[in-house]
């Protein structure tokens, strides 16, 4: 089984996001980098779910993960927690329609200069045919 | 006009014009040729017949056949030519080249299906699949005076002219209901579909071995790795999903007291690493099952023959079900890593390498591989729009006849009210005849109307149907792995083998027991043969052998006409 979903830089789900996500922050500019990736599949016909069915959770790892907040909306960046997990639903469909925004903004506490990375993942979840 | 001479002055005898729905438009005439080349010059030669009108003071000129000379017979004693003359319809029907075409000669009248009655390019046979197409057909065709064909719905609405009896020919009104052949009491249209239901299950295995103090005292052995993952990679039709998640016991002593004795267990590194001490494992199958899907509707005709006429069409969709029930796991890209592998954004979920569709585990999904619904839908058309043809095409075997003097105005598909001598219709025309002949002078049109009892002034219909839904969920049970003692006194005297299933093995006998007072041996009990033993559950005949589904068609159904009045 040809697995499809997983993150994408696009909401076509054409760019899958293979390795880590990375931002740079400048001292002199302390403000939150802030971008969307796409959590889905470019195949309609299918769907994704967990095997217990609870949701499908976005979770982020890596030297810079606490650094980073995950929501489904940008309005709830402000709300949520950096570093913990996003539950995204407990059930995901293929093809445009079902594909899901997930806002990131990552902003490094220490105001350091460098570039930095995290990784963005999911717990092993199952695709199947409608 | 026969090969473009008007021979019009060189007529004699009767000449006949005559055309229906669906067939050739026929015409004979006699004339006297004026030479033997003009005679030769008659075969397959382009006809026209125009018939013109006189009234006082108007001329009115009507075409009323185009076509060709099929034959030509001469008499020499009289010198006299007569000719038959046909219309291009079966030769327009043998020419189509594609099903396109064929549903272009229909005016989109008829349900083109290519899954129940496929046009074959390497073999066509246009007549026989422009037949089949015209058997769901809401209407007819024909070759119009002019030459042109024409698509004929067969709809009834206000009539062009409606004759009385002052314009219809004394006692030539004839009333024909339909026999009793001909209308059924009802008419069963049905489509089966067949295609594979794909089932998907999971079940959990979870075992752990006997304690350390069994093993002391009955000397049992420890379950080795292979035997399990032989017995896990044996059991038919079922196979492991991704990885089993194994425990080795400990490495080193660990204490066991034994009565009064404190006893040292051992295991080495080597051992533990052959040896299990406990296993979680998801095994999975999947499986096909063949269902037939009977889209079905009844279409109430009214007859009183007592007998109901079925049509039926098969469409089957396409898919190498042993081959997606049979493929193994590849799952090459699992295990590759032992500690530290890198973060991926999509996780293995040890269902790598199976073949697409993929139905949910413990659930079912209907799988139409080359068949969409949309071509579900328009088998199910074909199917009604057969049984609205048939239903129609018996109703209009109503009919009123008449004659009245020579009336070339009317074509095939007009709708023309007769009321005269008690019987009153509005109908279609469906065939006509003219005759003129020149030795008496008898100018006369014989017209046949259809007037079906209708419930519509348009004949057709919708249908519309609901795809069965897989409304499967699996929940196999399964007896667990357990531990089953032989030659002991734990042993059942008469065990269960379906329960049997798990780590099997036996109480050493008392003369190699290190505690021989504790050992739990008995001689006389069931030996077992030493096996890891797994008997995976079997698939319920209900999702496994062949399923019929009936599924009605939602299906209105018009018939264009209003019937016939008859009063005394």
């Amino acid at each position: 089984m040809e697995t499809s979903f997983g993150f994408f830089l696009d909401p076509a789900c054409t760019t899958p996001i293979v390795s880590s996500v990375q931002f740079v922050q400048a001292i002199s500019n302390p403000s939150p980098d802030k971008r969307v990736v796409y959590f889905g599949s470019p195949l309609a016909g299918r769907f994704a779910v967990m095997a217990d069915d609870s949701d499908i959770t976005a979770s982020i790892s890596g030297p810079a993960a606490s650094n980073v907040t995950l929501a489904l909306s940008e309005a709830d960046l402000g709300v949520r927690n950096p570093g913990a997990a996003l539950p995204i639903a407990a059930r995901v469909d293929g093809g445009p329609a079902g594909v899901v925004p997930i806002y990131i903004r990552a902003l490094d506490s220490t105001h350091v200069s460098g570039e930095r990375s995290f990784f963005i993942s999911t717990a092993i979840f199952e695709e199947w045919s409608q | 006009m026969v090969g473009g001479l008007d021979v019009s002055s060189h007529l004699c005898g009767q000449v006949q014009i005559s055309g229906g729905e669906s067939e050739s438009r026929v015409a004979s005439f006699s004339l006297i040729p004026q030479s033997v080349a003009q005679l030769d010059s008659f075969e397959s030669a382009p006809v026209t017949i125009d018939l013109t009108l006189f009234r006082p003071g108007q001329t009115a000129t009507y075409r009323r056949f185009t076509g060709r000379v099929e034959t030509v017979n001469f008499n020499p004693a009289e010198r006299l030519a007569s000719i038959a003359c046909r219309d291009g319809y079966q030769e327009r029907i043998k020419a189509i080249r594609s099903a396109a075409e064929a549903a272009a000669l229909t005016g989109g009248l008829a349900v083109s299906d290519q899954k129940v009655m496929a046009w074959i390019d390497s073999d066509p046979d246009p007549v026989g699949y422009f037949n089949n197409l015209l058997q769901t057909m809401r209407g007819c065709v024909a070759i119009d005076s002019s030459g042109l064909w024409q698509a004929i719905p067969w709809n009834i609405g206000t009539p062009s002219v409606s004759f009385d009896d002052s314009e219809i020919m004394d006692s030539s009104m004839t009333l024909s209901r339909p026999d009793r052949a001909d209308v059924p009491e009802s008419i069963v249209a049905t489509l089966n579909h067949r295609f594979y239901r794909l089932h998907a299950a999971a079940v959990h295995l979870d075992w752990s071995c006997v304690s350390r103090y069994d093993m002391v005292i009955d000397g049992l052995p420890a379950a080795p790795k292979s035997m399990i993952m032989s017995a896990l990679n044996n059991a038919s039709g079922w196979l492991v999903k991704g990885e089993v998640a194994m425990t080795e016991p400990p490495v080193g002593g660990s204490l066991v007291q034994v009565g009064p004795h404190s006893v040292s267990y051992l295991t080495s590194s080597q051992q533990a690493a052959l040896t299990c001490q406990s296993f979680t494992a998801w095994m999975y199958r999947r499986w096909y099952q063949q269902v037939e899907v009977r889209y079905r509707v009844t279409v109430a005709t009214g007859g009183a023959s007592e007998r109901d006429e079925s049509i039926t069409a098969n469409i089957e969709s396409t898919f190498d079900a042993a081959s997606w029930e049979s493929t193994p796991t590849a799952e090459t890209s699992n295990g590759i890593y032992a500690a530290n592998a890198p973060v991926v954004s999509v996780q293995k979920t040890g269902y790598e390498g199976l073949k697409a569709p993929w139905p949910q585990i413990n659930r079912a999904l209907d799988h139409y591989a080359d068949l969409t619904p949309a071509d579900i839908s328009i088998s199910v058309e074909y199917v009604v729009a057969k049984a609205l043809h048939k239903a129609a095409a018996g109703a209009r075997k109503q009919t009123i006849q008449f004659e009245r003097p020579l009336d070339p105005r009317w074509e095939i598909g007009s709708v023309i009210g007769a009321h005269a001598y008690g019987v009153s219709g509005v109908g279609q025309l469906v065939s006509f005849k003219d005759s003129l002949d020149h030795d008496s002078g008898e100018a006369v049109s014989q017209f046949v109307l259809a007037c079906p009892k209708g419930n519509s002034s348009q004949t057709n219909f919708s249908s519309s149907i609901v795809l069965p839904l897989p409304d499967v969920q699996h929940n196999f049970g399964m007896y667990p792995l357990s531990n089953w003692f032989g030659a002991s006194t734990r042993t059942l005297p008469n065990p269960p083998e379906d329960q049997l299933v798990g780590f099997l093995f036996n109480v050493q006998p008392l003369s190699e027991a290190t505690f021989p007072a504790y050992s739990t041996y008995d001689a006389a009990a069931p030996v077992y043969n030493q096996q890891f033993r797994i008997v995976m559950p079997g698939i319920p005949a209900n999702v496994r052998d062949p399923l019929v589904i009936d599924q009605t068609i939602t299906a209105t159904i018009n018939i264009a006409g209003s019937g016939v009045e008859v009063t005394f």
